[in-house]
């Protein structure tokens, strides 16, 4: 890391603290004592502070009641080889893979990939920039998903809907057939790219948020040492509970929330936002654009969602925890992604009890 | 610093030994090496036993064979990166290839150094007092552990049980908890496939006198219009005690067959001379004196067909070089390489034609790319 980068990295923590101070009503100093008490639990300062934990006020005996990422990552390296890294977080592999598996996916429409060959549902090889413009504007439907084969947290992702020749972005960005293979052609972060079918949410769903935003709940699996799978009790629903095109929670800072999920039932809880800039976590009962209290919604096809997590852990061993983003369309849930370093839920969960499922091995 | 000046004082020992060979002058040899080297990418131990470090040979020879750092770009113009995971993760393309239907070794078990293992049946195995259980009760008479993002047959052992422990393939003996143990200590690789053993073809086992399992490399190419072609087919064969078919630029003293595509016999077989130095070109295999022209592939049809459907399978990746078992029940596909190497096309002095097919699909890539829409 550059020494620039070190300071200004440093002046962010100031800044940060400063805050705390001011939003704790406590004393710089403390606040410094409190950052050193959580870096020492594994937090890193931004997560610390999106989880309330610099109130100094806060009793250090709460914080066992938290599990930072650092620890939870360290504990999922040693349940899921790192070898098989790529089979959940390229997007593209995962996808030929877990559909020879039979796994319920968004159908693919096309993978982008620079200066290499693409491939095209309808048995197109991609190869050249002429192929991939007649492709897209022969061969795509008129509502499509373009993600990065490797992103994360939403980055890079654009739902496209056609309107006469072009494409139209919902960020409002209009693209020619040739200006979106320009778009990717020149991407600076990424450089392969999926085209998938556009899910909507179950009615159900929809009718909580109004936004049309694909609505994922993420869902843990276990399996132990005698195979059996099990779903630890973090299961969250990612709600847009504003204009958000994903329903990504990012660092807090995307407007969109998490609600707890009964496991047994599938009820609602109410919706989390964890935020830096909040300094702590924000409840809401009810959606704040449509009223709809959060408890008195119950996810449909509960049991089935359920059930593929738990079916779809089995068939991806050796890893034993994998963090699913399920889509619950009007057909059914519908696999969206898989991860294998998932996010620690301490909103909505006592991380803790997870945790020692994790470890029962040890 | 140590490994460099070793890596010298080799490069040294080769170009004395060349210049020696060929009765040239130190200096020629010399520069001749930095072009092959500097220029083409060869390695010293690669040009040594192809017999390019000659100063006297024409320049126009150097086209007859490739370097990988010849291949790498092309292929990398034609394979998408991001999918190369699905060749070069033994254990991705296994589970890719089960899936479709397709004939592999079967699947032991799975052993990942720093995590969790599997063993078949979706047995989870953790730790090593598990493993070495699982090693002991589970594990089959006969198997073959391999790296599973190995290359060039390193670390590739088979192994059968034998008076209550293991033996492998060089004699070597030990325990199951010897054979977890080396598995965790290996500092290159650390995870590893443990898969059925697998037999050649009788033909195969009778043209070479060895039981150890030789495999035929194709490589193929996927057109524009999605028509798989075969650049490249030879058989690996052993020629002397290796228990193992690997070329390893020439160290292994095995030789490539070139074979006939339409009728799948080979056409002629060449390897390394003595002390890994020029390519020879052999009548008959040198243990059995069975004559390698004319000499009929079994399950030539059927490998011919398996490729076809399994090169369609894995597009977009567009080539790879594919390791093909023969053994008695058919075509076993034993991996599958997005990076193939050229060692089995240079011994035959083949790859100029490999080379010319990927440019040209590359190129007609780049020339209607430029006719922009």
């Amino acid at each position: 890391m550059s020494s620039l980068v070190r300071a200004q990295k440093a002046l962010g923590s100031a800044h940060l603290l400063r805050r705390a101070a001011a939003e704790h009503d406590a004393s710089l100093r403390d606040v410094y004592r409190r950052a050193m008490l959580v870096r020492r639990h594994g937090f890193a300062l931004a997560d610390a502070a999106s989880l309330g934990l610099l109130d100094p006020r806060l009793p250090a005996a709460e914080l066992a009641r938290f599990t930072s990422t650092r620890h939870l990552q360290a504990e999922l390296a040693r349940v899921n080889p790192k070898e098989l890294f790529w089979l959940t977080e390229d997007k593209a592999v995962f996808q030929r893979l877990g559909g020879l598996m039979g796994l319920p996916l968004p159908r693919l429409f096309a993978l982008y990939h620079r200066d290499a060959t693409g491939w095209g549902h309808d048995g197109s090889m991609l190869c050249t920039r002429a192929d991939w413009c007649a492709f897209v504007e022969r061969a795509l439907p008129d509502e499509l998903v373009v993600k990065p084969a490797r992103g994360v947290k939403g980055l890079g992702f654009e739902l496209l809907r056609r309107d006469g020749d072009e494409l139209v972005s919902t960020s409002g960005r209009r693209y020619t057939a040739g200006g979106l293979v320009d778009r990717l052609e020149g991407d600076r972060e990424y450089d392969s790219f999926l085209f998938q079918e556009r899910l909507r949410n179950h009615a159900e769903l929809e009718r909580l948020t109004e936004s049309g935003a694909l609505l994922t709940v993420r869902i843990m699996s276990w399996v132990d040492r005698a195979g059996s799978v099990s779903i630890p009790d973090a299961v969250g629903l990612k709600v847009t509970l504003g204009d958000a095109v994903t329903d990504n929670i990012g660092d807090g800072d995307r407007g969109n929330a998490l609600c707890p999920v009964d496991l047994q039932g599938g009820t609602l809880g109410p919706a989390v936002i964890a935020s830096v800039e909040l300094l702590g976590c924000r409840s809401f009962e009810r959606h704040p654009r449509t009223g709809i209290a959060f408890a008195e919604v119950r996810l449909p096809f509960w049991a089935e969602t359920i059930e593929l997590a738990k079916g779809a852990a089995r068939l991806l061993l050796p890893l034993r925890s994998i963090g699913w983003d399920i889509a619950i369309t009007p057909t059914g849930p519908v696999m969206v992604e898989a991860n294998i370093g998932w996010a620690s839920a301490n909103d909505i969960a006592v991380m803790p009890a997870v945790m020692e499922q994790l470890r029962e091995d040890v | 610093m140590i490994g460099q000046l070793e890596r010298a004082a080799r490069v040294a020992r080769t170009v004395l030994d060349a210049a020696a060979d060929y009765d040239a002058g130190l200096v020629a040899t010399g520069r001749r090496a930095l072009r092959v080297v500097r220029g083409e990418g060869f390695s010293m131990e690669e040009a040594a036993t192809l017999g390019i470090l000659d100063p006297r040979g024409p320049a126009s020879e150097l086209g007859r064979f490739a370097s990988r750092k010849r291949l790498r770009p092309l292929q990398h113009r034609l394979n998408p990166h991001d999918l190369t995971p699905l060749t070069e993760d033994k254990v991705l393309f296994q589970r890719m290839c089960e899936r479709l239907g397709l004939p592999v070794p079967r699947l032991h078990a799975l052993f990942y150094g720093g995590a969790t293992g599997w063993g078949e049946g979706d047995v989870v195995l953790v730790g090593r007092e598990a493993w070495i259980d699982h090693i002991d009760h589970v594990l089959p008479r006969e198997f073959v552990v391999k790296p599973t993002h190995g290359h060039l047959g390193i670390l590739v052992r088979h192994i059968r049980r034998d008076e209550g422990g293991f033996v492998d393939g060089t004699g070597a003996r030990f325990t199951a908890a010897e054979l977890d143990t080396w598995m965790r200590a290996q500092p290159q690789f650390t995870s590893f496939l443990v898969q059925e053993r697998l037999y050649g073809h009788a033909a195969l086992q009778e043209l070479s006198g060895t039981t150890a399992l030789q495999t035929i490399r194709v490589v193929t190419l996927v057109n524009r219009d999605r028509v798989p072609r075969v650049l490249f087919a030879g058989l690996k064969v052993i020629t002397g005690d290796s228990p193992a078919d690997n070329l390893h630029d020439g160290k292994t003293g095995n030789a490539v067959g070139e074979i006939d595509l339409q009728s799948g016999r080979l056409i002629r077989v060449a390897g390394p001379g003595p002390g890994a130095r020029d390519l020879v070109e052999l009548r008959g295999h040198p243990r059995t004196n069975v004559p390698f022209t004319g000499y009929q592939l079994p399950f030539w049809e059927e490998t011919r067909e398996l490729l076809d459907r399994t090169a369609l399978e894995f597009l977009p990746l567009r080539t790879i070089g594919w390791d093909v078992a023969l053994t008695a029940a058919g075509p076993v596909l034993i991996e599958g390489n997005a990076w193939w190497g050229p060692a089995p096309p240079n011994f035959l002095r083949t790859t100029s034609a490999i080379v010319k097919a990927l440019e040209d699909a590359v190129d007609g890539r780049r020339a209607a790319g430029s006719a922009r829409a």
